[in-house]
């Protein structure tokens, strides 16, 4: 005895230790332990063999199914006899449970014969919503008419407040005992279970789940029709919890015929009723000679344990043999179709199960027919599963809920696709197959736009977003090689890249800074969409789409500094919703759409230093802006647009020495968006826009204004400073915060007061830095980094202190030829490369002052050269015709400089 | 018949002093309480009545016990016989179910989950209570955590407050303990055993 006791502790220490372990190292603590003991790993092997099974198993509490007993306990049996309820009397009681109490009762009012089960529910609808919901789910409920439903007749509500249902009397046996007392053979079995499918088919194209099909569920009457009672009760009677997972007290005990997903507490379709017909299925076949006992703990008949299958299969022919199909089938189902059909309804992931009850019938029937099956493994899916169990340790928790929603997306068309295809699908099937898919992907839009920022935010997490970038990349490029030629499928992928895109390199919203990579999803979305559009060119939504995602392009590759790719994206998009607008002139959103396209372009051009092929762009941009701003008066996304139009007039106008013009538009400019940020005090986006304004303003009064500059700026601190505060994590808002500082440095630079710009410039820097060292992909960090270590420079050269000022050019001049290699088209990075090289020309040349003989030869020799590039650079823009005026003004200024090393 | 909870309190007392008849006298004391606890839940008149696990138990904790005279292990006590009554009611219940039969009538509840057939559920219960009985002299800790989870719906947490142990040792006890007990209810019925 004691030593048994010490085998079994033994045994549980084993098992414990190889339940702490991992798989792989399981076999080597098993080989260790049990050397000499292959018995005892054995009976280790044969608990461990239970994992899967135990999932869910007295996993839910059975606290209240307790109470209900405890409540029902002695006292008052059948005190309800006689009594009547609603038109009903009560004859006797049936069975009584946690919820309620079924009577079998007759009609009070003699109006006609008829016997019914009356449900009447423990529980009262004191709250008038619920009573709403009831009768609403009971009107559907009693909407279903099928020859394998038993009817919902009637219900209402007692005159104590208690609701009750009154259902069409069944009087049968339990489907598995009909066929095992009947010794029916697979084929027969098979026919009934169809007609199962076929009443769950019914009740699911009306929109009812059922949420609770095993056995007990489904009566065979005399004339041997099987009805499926108790349709979608679950759900009426647990209104609050509709679409949640309904109540698994006794799951317990049958975990087998609940899906996953409803002992997982997830969301119940009607592919959770396929898993339970399943399930049914299974336990049909082998159900022949087995007990009744034997079903309560069902077994898998793939289980681990090969001894126990064959004991299984074996008994399922035991006295079987009226029958030769009997002995024959179940052979055939061990090895063969019927086993995929019970696996693919059964699988895991509801979008790898069957599509549909009435797909589920189909294949059976092409089994009864002699006609291969459907069922089998489809790839796709069943690698993304096998993903996310791959990658569950080292992918933060956010990463998988967002490949889960991209994969989500296209399980679920593909099922939707799937489900069509067939064509013994009904209409309505179909339809409500769409619907669920647009449910789903509704709900996946929302998460993955909320999640994008939140993984933003995880800090020190880097890792785990490349990762899931990287694995949602994986995934979607082995969906796009086996999606086909499905334009619905493919237009989905499109999208499905464009998240991934955005979530890598949106254009003004959080992103990961890859920009690189965010171009090569949008690309791959980009060359989806042109290929579904050679086939249907006149697809409005898809050209909309392509736009888009050409906007995007243009927009990302500026900050690669790919220039003449930005350009070129950033005119398609334009061109292509100028004539969406053409054709749709009533759309704002189409119209806001083109303007900001517009407005990105000018954008572009202007940086890049054309001023003059800028300025047309704005003036159109703006016509169209203000026409629309007339037109909706209320939309933000005009307005925003409009005070960034403004901003870059008032820049042009500026450059071009229309001082008083430019001081105009930025003051409209500011107006505007203050009063936009005012009214909408949360909108982190449009604060983000009043801060780039009063940054591009501040600019334009440097010289002339500084105090107005730096009352521009002391306002753009606050801004930023807020939004800062308001997340500290949110890295766009640390980068405005710090192109704050180094405006304030800057205007300090002008005003010549160096000790006061250096902090700032330092502030700076530090935080681009560290910016750059969060998002090390992100270029623009760099640019940021360069124009802070040019103004240092500046401020060192105002401090007399030329060696430091020559690091800090030398410093820029690095990170901006770094740029010209990237893209020798990039001409701000060729025009900054002219400014450093003038910068480093200035301080060498002063420096040399100082210093005696040679070393002052060597420094005016090398300042000279110096000089020389930034007039080369200018040179250059000349032949190109690129020279604007500033950069002749420029010009002129180092040409003068070089005259004077000749004298 | 009233009881103080002067009664519940001195019981536990004398039980943590040694005194094992204490724990038996307690017994009825608790059943009494939980079984009238969860008719007056029961009865509410509220829509959302929906019962919390472990809220019956605490309830009648809260009842039974004087909370200025018990200390930690009095209430790990009080739960331990809680969650045996539990599985007593639910035992006793299955066992006058198991031997009623209902001939032709075969329409049963089945207004949630919960009202899995009762004479169906009597054997699965009557079958987890054995597979229990079979485990608690190799594994007594193991049924305490299975109590506590199951009969009262315990968390992890509770359970381990409970039991004085970490709540890994809990789930260590806890997912053991399921694969021995279905092991167990697995080989009942390959063996054609059951009610």
């Amino acid at each position: 005895m004691t030593a048994e006791i010490e085998r079994l502790r033994r045994v549980d220490e084993l098992l414990q230790s190889s339940l702490a372990c991992g798989p792989g190292e399981q076999a080597a603590l098993l080989d260790a332990a049990c050397a000499d003991d292959p018995a005892l790993r054995a009976e280790v092997e044969a608990l461990l063999g239970y994992r899967e099974r135990v999932k869910g198993f007295i996993e839910v509490p059975a606290l209240p199914l307790a109470a209900g007993l405890l409540a029902g306990a002695g006292g008052d049996e059948d005190g309800l006899r006689g009594q009547q309820i609603g038109p009903y009397r009560i004859v006797r009681e049936v069975g009584r449970g946690g919820m309620g109490t079924v009577y079998l009762a007759e009609r009070a009012d003699g109006e006609f014969e008829q016997e019914v089960a009356l449900k009447v529910v423990r529980r009262s609808f004191a709250d008038s919503e619920l009573a709403r919901r009831f009768r609403q789910e009971r009107q559907i409920l009693a909407s279903l008419n099928h020859p394998n439903i038993a009817r919902l007749l009637d219900g209402g509500v007692s005159s104590d407040g208690e609701p009750y249902l009154a259902m069409e009397y069944i009087e049968g046996v339990r489907v598995d005992e009909y066929c095992d007392a009947r010794g029916l053979p697979t084929a027969t079995r098979l026919r009934l279970f169809l007609e199962v499918c076929r009443g769950v088919s019914y009740a699911h194209q009306h929109l009812v789940v059922h949420r609770d099909i095993k056995p007990s569920n489904i009566l065979v009457t005399k004339e041997g029709v099987p009805k499926l009672l108790d349709f979608g009760i679950a759900k009426l009677l647990d209104p609050e919890r509709a679409g949640e997972h309904t109540r698994t007290e006794l799951r317990a005990f049958t975990p087998d015929y609940a899906s996953p997903e409803q002992v997982g507490g997830g969301q119940i379709t009607t592919a959770s009723d396929v898993y339970s017909l399943g399930v049914l299925l299974r336990d049909l076949l082998r159900g022949a000679g087995r007990s009744r006992e034997a079903r309560r703990v069902p077994g898998g008949w793939r289980s681990e344990t090969p001894g126990r299958k064959t004991a299984a299969a074996g008994r399922a022919t035991d006295g079987e043999g009226e029958d030769r199909e009997a002995q024959t089938r179940p052979r055939r189902f061990a090895a063969g179709e019927l086993e995929n059909i019970v696996a693919m309804a059964r699988r895991e992931d509801p979008a790898r199960r069957y599509s549909s009850a009435g797909q589920l019938a189909e294949d059976i029937q092409r089994y009864l027919d002699g006609r291969p099956v459907r069922a089998r493994k489809d790839s796709f899916t069943y690698r993304a599963s096998k993903f996310v169990r791959r990658n569950v340790v080292g992918v933060s928790a956010a990463a998988l809920v967002l490949l889960s929603l991209v994969g989500g997306v296209i399980a679920t068309v593909w099922q939707a696709r799937r489900a069509t295809e067939q064509a013994a699908v009904a209409r309505t099937e179909r339809d409500r197959a769409e619907r669920r898919f647009a449910d789903v992907r509704r709900l996946s839009n929302a998460f993955l736009f909320e999640i994008a920022p939140k993984i933003e935010r995880l800090e020190g997490s880097t890792e785990a977003r490349e990762a899931l970038v990287t694995r949602a990349l994986e995934y979607l490029d082995s969906l796009a090689r086996e999606s086909g030629d499905d334009p619905q499928l493919q237009s989905e992928l499109a999208a499905a890249y464009e998240k991934v895109g955005d979530l890598q390199g949106a254009p003004r919203r959080a992103n990961l800074g890859d920009f690189s990579g965010a171009i090569a999803s949008y690309e791959k979305a980009r060359d989806v969409r042109q290929r579904l559009l050679e086939r249907s060119p006149a697809d409005f939504e898809q050209r909309r789409r392509l736009a888009a995602v050409l906007a995007a392009l243009g927009y990302v590759r500026w900050w690669t500094s790919d220039v003449s790719g930005s350009l070129a994206d950033s005119a398609r998009a334009l061109e292509i919703y100028e004539r969406l607008v053409a054709e749709r002139p009533g759309s704002g959103e189409l119209r806001v759409a083109a303007a900001e396209a517009l407005l990105d372009l000018a954008t572009t051009t202007y940086f890049n230093e054309q001023l003059d092929e800028a300025h047309p762009l704005v003036l159109k941009a703006l016509a169209s802006l203000e026409s629309l701003a007339r037109d909706e008066p209320a939309n933000v996304e005009a307005g925003m647009l409009l005070s960034r139009g403004y901003t870059l007039q008032g820049s042009i106008l500026f450059w071009n020495t229309k001082e008083q013009e430019a001081d105009a538009e930025m003051t409209k400019a500011i107006a505007l968006s203050e009063s936009l940020a005012a009214a909408h005090p949360h909108d982190g986006v449009l604060k983000q826009s009043l801060l780039a304004n009063y940054l591009q303003a501040s600019q334009i009064y440097q010289k002339g204004d500084p105090a107005r500059s730096v009352a521009i700026l002391t306002r753009a601190l606050k801004v930023a400073e807020e939004s800062v505060a308001a997340d500290a994590a949110n890295t766009q808002a640390r980068q405005g915060l710090a192109k704050t500082y180094s405006m304030l440095g800057l205007i300090a630079l002008h005003m010549e007061k160096p000790g006061v710009a250096a902090p700032q410039l330092a502030k700076s820097a530090a935080e681009f830095e560290e910016l750059e060292r969060i998002q090390p992909k992100n270029r623009t960090y760099k640019h940021d980094i360069a124009r802070v270590a040019t103004y240092l420079g500046m401020a060192k050269y105002q401090q007399r202190d030329f060696e430091g000022a020559l690091a800090g050019y030398r410093k820029a001049l690095a990170l901006y030829e770094d740029d010209l290699r990237a893209d020798p088209n990039n001409m701000l990075a060729f025009r900054k490369l002219a400014n450093v090289h003038t910068y480093i020309a200035d301080a060498l040349r002063d420096s040399a002052k100082t210093a005696n003989g040679d070393e002052r030869r060597s420094r005016l020799r090398a300042a000279k050269e110096s000089h020389q590039r930034a007039a080369d650079v200018y040179l250059t823009l000349q032949a190109q015709n690129a020279l604007t005026k500033l950069d002749r003004q420029y010009l002129e200024a180092v040409q003068a400089a070089l005259r004077q090393y000749e004298q | 018949m009233e009881h103080t909870p002067h009664d519940v309190t001195r019981l536990l007392q004398d039980w943590s002093g040694g005194d094992a008849a204490a724990a038996e006298r307690l017994v009825p004391l608790v059943y009494d309480e939980l079984r009238r606890l969860a008719r007056s839940y029961l009865r509410r008149e509220r829509s959302d009545h929906t019962l919390q696990p472990t809220a019956l138990v605490n309830e009648a904790y809260l009842k039974l016990c004087d909370q200025t005279r018990v200390s930690w292990q009095n209430r790990s006590h009080f739960y331990g016989v809680a969650a045996q009554v539990m599985r007593r009611i639910l035992v006793d219940h299955a066992r006058s179910h198991a031997s009623e039969k209902r001939g032709g009538l075969r329409q049963r509840l089945s207004l949630e989950e919960v009202n899995v057939p009762a004479e169906e559920r009597a054997a699965e219960l009557l079958a987890l209570d054995e597979a229990l009985h079979k485990l608690a002299e190799a594994f007594p800790r193991k049924v305490r955590v299975v109590e506590l989870r199951y009969f009262v719906g315990m968390s992890v947490d509770e359970t381990a407050e409970v039991l004085g142990i970490s709540d890994k040792t809990v789930m260590r006890e806890w997912e053991s303990a399921k694969l021995w007990l279905f092991s167990e209810l697995d080989r009942e019925l390959a063996s054609g055993g059951g009610a």
